[in-house]
């Protein structure tokens, strides 16, 4: 069992729903609001509690790739659309 | 003076760039793999990927150029890469509005072999019980000519569907008779253990340049043991059966598929070794189904995609190794993954497609008449699931069938950019979404991702294809010509 | 290596009146019908009796024709006694002579113009700002003479296409009056980049026409450098998927020198991605001529540093079942495995062996030298297959 507390300015709530998705298997993370910070309460699944300390570690990694992944998206938001617009008007060509 | 401009004058701007779609994965050796809109990946360190997304990646620096030319980031002016991508989208896509392709007539249940992992054979000598009728056929023919695919594939399968080969030559003479005024590019293929081929219906089968696919589990021991039938020679009739097939058929007409089971896992070399003895030139390293497995033996349990994925790894080697010996020998899974990482082509891999292949790419119609979205449909139901159940070729049209409820739920829910950990995962583009498997090992179409075998196999693989290119120039050079294959 | 503009001895007095070159077809046919020959000039190239009602004569040496008329006829010096039955000369009022075609050769290409929007490092044109229209004029004339059973003609320059809906009307000529010859026409391909443009080219509907269009590099600003122009790669690439839209044949050129052969693996993967359409890849060596001489420092690299790139280039696009060809590489400078590949290419018109090549037993196979190199410098790792 621990509680982690990631600041609110820095880290976004999406990004971290995401990083403890992916460690469901191994991790139980349940995310409440605290303030101006995300109050993360965390405990190992069955089976999984002698690596618990290893896979807190991977756990704060996976939060910062998910917040680059949330970056690149939306940045590529309207460049995304432009070259759907692309792919389906008519004068494309057939590969 | 001289009237020519340095490289540096056509650099563009340091910071300038804009970012093109892309997603990335960590790899074990603490470099990232980026992929872009179409798939196409770049190797990469933690600190390219950082300063690429914080727009501090030098121009002129061979990361840059190579991503640039790559289409992971643009320049003010680079109107190319939009329309290439939005081309190579489309490309991939194309297939898509051709719909179904394949269609499975189940002739039959009965069959010679009780496998172990087999949920479908009837041993019953009930012609009537288990056999499809022949009006029946002809309902699903009506339906098979509805698709607009120029390019059909009829497959039979049962049980043994040698077992009603009348059945057969019935549909494979209404179907030309029905395609001679439309021109489709028609394919007959038979399932078969080969065990019953005999020279009529090789005779017939050349006349109509019907494919057999047929199953080959390993040496014969391993062979025999997972196919038990009378008379203990599953095996000696499988090598009878091929000889005499090549002879009239054809090298070429006649393929084999191995099914994995637990027993299989400590032997790939003498499986992939027994492949070579018959003179196939590719074997498919298939991952266990859960389907039989998990109501006959409950061994499936104890099995683990580790396992598998040891197993995969050392047979992926061993192919590779024969390969740089100058052996001509395609690992086809591989190949499959390759091809969508390689090309913009889509194999059209009914469970490795999204969205999904079931009904899209796939249909089944059962011995019953019972309509499924797919063959794995078809094993749910042998479980007492018939979730995927779409209709019946005696009460339902085209319409009926093809917007059930079912299928389109499936499809819709089980749609990898639209899923939780797909939407964002590195290898979307290469992967595919399995809803009946979901569904069965899950509760639901979706699973969750960090839990589902499925996943994990397939992550699995994809990082092991990587890491070889990624080390093994050779092995890359190999890895190309098999997805120019497909 | 074959002199195709010169001077004459000397010239008849008609020409220097007029402004204007004169085209004409050559024949060597003595007994050519009547009617033939007023349209035609006969080129003597033996003694013998001259034959009456020819347009115009050609003398090489060593012939001594008795019945000439001085005005129409013109004395060349030996380096022409190349010149053919079939040929077309073109005869300017100066006295300068040039070989516009020749019969007996399969590689003509008809040079349009000298203009050009790119401005390549090593172009073997370097081009002019000059209005050298009278060009396009000439091989509109050149086209009627040139024999009907041609199987194929060239179109280059500098940058054809500078003549806009002009060139586009030459393709239009060449399909009335050679309608059995396939063209092949070298461009940057940019102004493709303009869809209507492309639309027009293909709105020709020629039988059998293709255009070469070099990308030198996946990279856009080493492919901008090397052809000295901003913008240059992005409209390049935008005209062949245009030309492709409209189902013309495209191949794409790569001259291999210093700037583009370390790219060569990385444009194979490119175009194998993204171009997968083209027809074929040429991948060739550099001439050492025009421009290259002045950046020779910046382009030469010894082919032989090369030669795994390009074996990995060649193989990456076989792999995707692209069609590759070798060009303008000494035989001993590549590795055996771009054999199926190689092609024994340069034009006849500029190629020779080196003294290293002597020795050598697989010359027949091989490209060789463009003139130029042996002049102007060539690899030092030729060696000789023995």
């Amino acid at each position: 069992m621990m509680k982690l507390n990631l600041s609110k300015e820095i880290y976004c709530l999406e990004a971290v729903q995401k990083a403890a998705y992916r460690f469901i298997d191994r991790l139980t993370v349940l995310i409440e609001n605290d303030g101006d910070e995300l109050a993360c309460n965390i405990d190992p699944v069955v089976g999984h509690e002698a690596q618990f300390e290893e896979h807190i570690a991977d756990f704060k990694r996976e939060i910062l790739d998910q917040q680059l992944r949330k970056q690149i998206k939306e940045e590529t938001e309207p460049v995304r659309n432009l070259i759907l617009a692309y792919a389906f008007s008519r004068t494309g060509l057939q590969g | 003076m001289s009237k020519f401009s340095p490289l540096a004058e056509y650099e563009p701007q340091a910071g300038q760039y804009e970012l093109l779609p892309f997603k990335f994965e960590p790899l074990g050796d603490g470099d990232v793999v980026l992929t872009n809109f179409v798939g196409e990946f770049a190797f990469v360190t933690r600190g390219e990927l950082q300063d690429t997304v914080s727009k501090k990646l030098k121009p002129g620096s061979s990361t840059y150029g190579l991503l640039r030319s790559r289409h992971f980031i643009r320049e003010q002016g680079d109107a190319a890469s939009i329309e290439l991508l939005g081309l190579k989208t489309r490309t991939k896509y194309s297939k898509l509005r051709n719909f179904t392709n394949l269609h499975i007539f189940v002739v039959t249940l009965r069959c010679d072999h009780s496998c172990q992992y087999c949920q479908v054979s009837r041993q019953s000598e009930n012609k009537a019980a288990f056999d499809m009728a022949a009006d029946m056929a002809d309902k699903g023919l009506e339906i098979v000519f509805r698709s607009p695919n120029p390019a059909i594939k009829i497959e039979f399968q049962g049980g043994e569907p040698l077992l009603n080969f009348d059945l057969i030559k019935h549909i494979v003479l209404q179907a030309k008779k029905i395609n001679a005024t439309q021109s489709r590019d028609l394919q007959f293929v038979i399932t078969t253990t080969l065990s019953m081929v005999t020279d009529e219906i090789l005779s017939f089968c050349k006349e109509h340049k019907i494919y057999l696919s047929s199953s080959l589990d390993g040496p014969e021991d391993l062979h025999n043991k997972n196919r038990p039938r009378p008379g203990r020679d599953s095996y000696g009739r499988f090598v009878d059966g091929l000889r005499r097939t090549r002879d009239v058929l054809g090298y070429d007409a006649v393929s084999a598929l191995m099914t994995t089971s637990p027993a299989s896992l400590t032997r790939v070399k003498e499986i992939i070794d027994e492949y070579l003895k018959h003179g196939f030139d590719g074997i498919f390293l298939r991952h266990l189904s859960p389907y039989g497995f998990a109501i006959k033996t409950k061994s499936y349990a104890a099995y683990n995609v580790d396992r598998w994925l040891d197993f995969y790894r050392e047979g992926l080697d061993y192919v590779i190794e024969l390969n740089k010996q100058g052996v001509r020998f395609t690992e086809q899974f591989a190949a499959l993954l390759l091809t969508k990482m390689l090309t913009s082509n889509d194999p059209g891999f009914v469970d490795l497609m999204n969205p999904s292949g079931a009904g899209i790419a796939a249909v089944v119609f059962n011995y019953d008449g019972d309509v499924y979205a797919s063959d794995e449909s078809r094993m749910l139901r042998e479980m007492g699931d018939t979730t995927f159940k779409l209709g019946n070729l005696a009460t339902s049209t085209y319409e009926d069938i093809f917007t059930n409820e079912a299928l389109l739920n499936a499809l819709e829910d089980s749609f990898t950019l639209s899923a939780p950990m797909c939407s964002d995962c590195a290898f979307e583009n290469w992967c595919g979404t399995d809803p009946v498997f979901h569904h069965a090992m899950h509760g639901d179409v979706l699973g969750r991702k960090p839990e589902s075998e499925f996943c994990k196999r397939i992550m699995g693989v994809v990082r092991l294809l990587l890491e070889r290119m990624k080390n093994d120039p050779k092995a890359k050079e190999i890895f190309m010509v098999w997805a120019n294959r497909c | 290596m074959l002199t195709l503009s010169g001077r004459v001895i000397s010239k008849s007095a008609t020409l220097s009146g007029g402004n204007e070159a004169k085209l004409y077809s050559l024949s060597t046919n003595a007994n050519l019908p009547n009617p033939l020959r007023e349209k035609r000039a006969f080129l003597i190239k033996q003694s013998g009796p001259v034959p009456l009602g020819y347009l115009h004569y050609f003398v090489l040496p060593g012939t001594n024709p008795t019945e000439l008329v001085q005005e129409n006829s013109t004395y060349l010096g030996a380096e022409f006694s190349y010149f053919g039955d079939g040929d077309v000369v073109s005869l300017s009022p100066d006295g300068r002579i040039r070989s516009i075609f020749r019969a007996d050769s399969n590689h003509n290409s008809i040079l349009l113009t000298e203009q050009c929007n790119n401005f390549c490092l090593m172009c073997s044109q370097p081009p002019k700002r000059i209005d050298d229209s009278w060009l396009l004029k000439e091989a509109f004339e050149a086209i009627k003479l040139i024999p009907r059973e041609t199987k194929e003609l060239g179109f280059t320059g500098g940058e054809p296409t500078v003549y806009g809906a002009d060139f586009i009307k030459l393709l239009h000529h060449s399909k009335s009056w050679l309608p059995h010859t396939s063209l092949h026409v070298l461009s940057n391909g940019r102004s493709f980049a303009e869809e209507s443009y492309a639309k027009a080219y293909a709105d020709v509907e020629h039988h059998d026409l293709m255009v070469g269009i070099p990308i030198y590099s996946a990279d856009p600003s080493i492919h901008d450098y090397v052809v000295q122009a901003k913008g240059a790669f992005d409209e390049t690439v935008r005209g062949v998927l245009n030309l492709k839209r409209h189902r013309q044949r495209v191949e794409i050129r790569v001259v291999i020198h210093k700037q583009t052969c370390d790219g060569l693996p990385e444009l194979a993967n490119f175009i194998a991605r993204n171009l997968l359409f083209v027809d074929q890849v040429a991948l060739m060596g550099l001439e050492h001529i025009g421009f290259a001489r002045a950046n020779i420092d910046t382009l030469w690299v010894d082919p032989i540093e090369y030669k795994d790139q390009l074996s990995e280039a060649v193989r990456i696009l076989t792999s995707y079942g692209i069609h590759a060809a070798v060009y303008n590489h000494p035989l001993c400078l590549v590795n055996a495995d771009v054999q199926n590949a190689y092609v024994k290419s340069i034009s006849d018109w500029k190629n020779e062996f080196a003294k290293e090549c002597e020795p050598c037993r697989r010359k027949h196979e091989c490209g060789g030298f463009f003139s130029s190199g042996i002049r102007n410098g060539y690899s030092q790792s030729i060696t000789p297959f023995l």
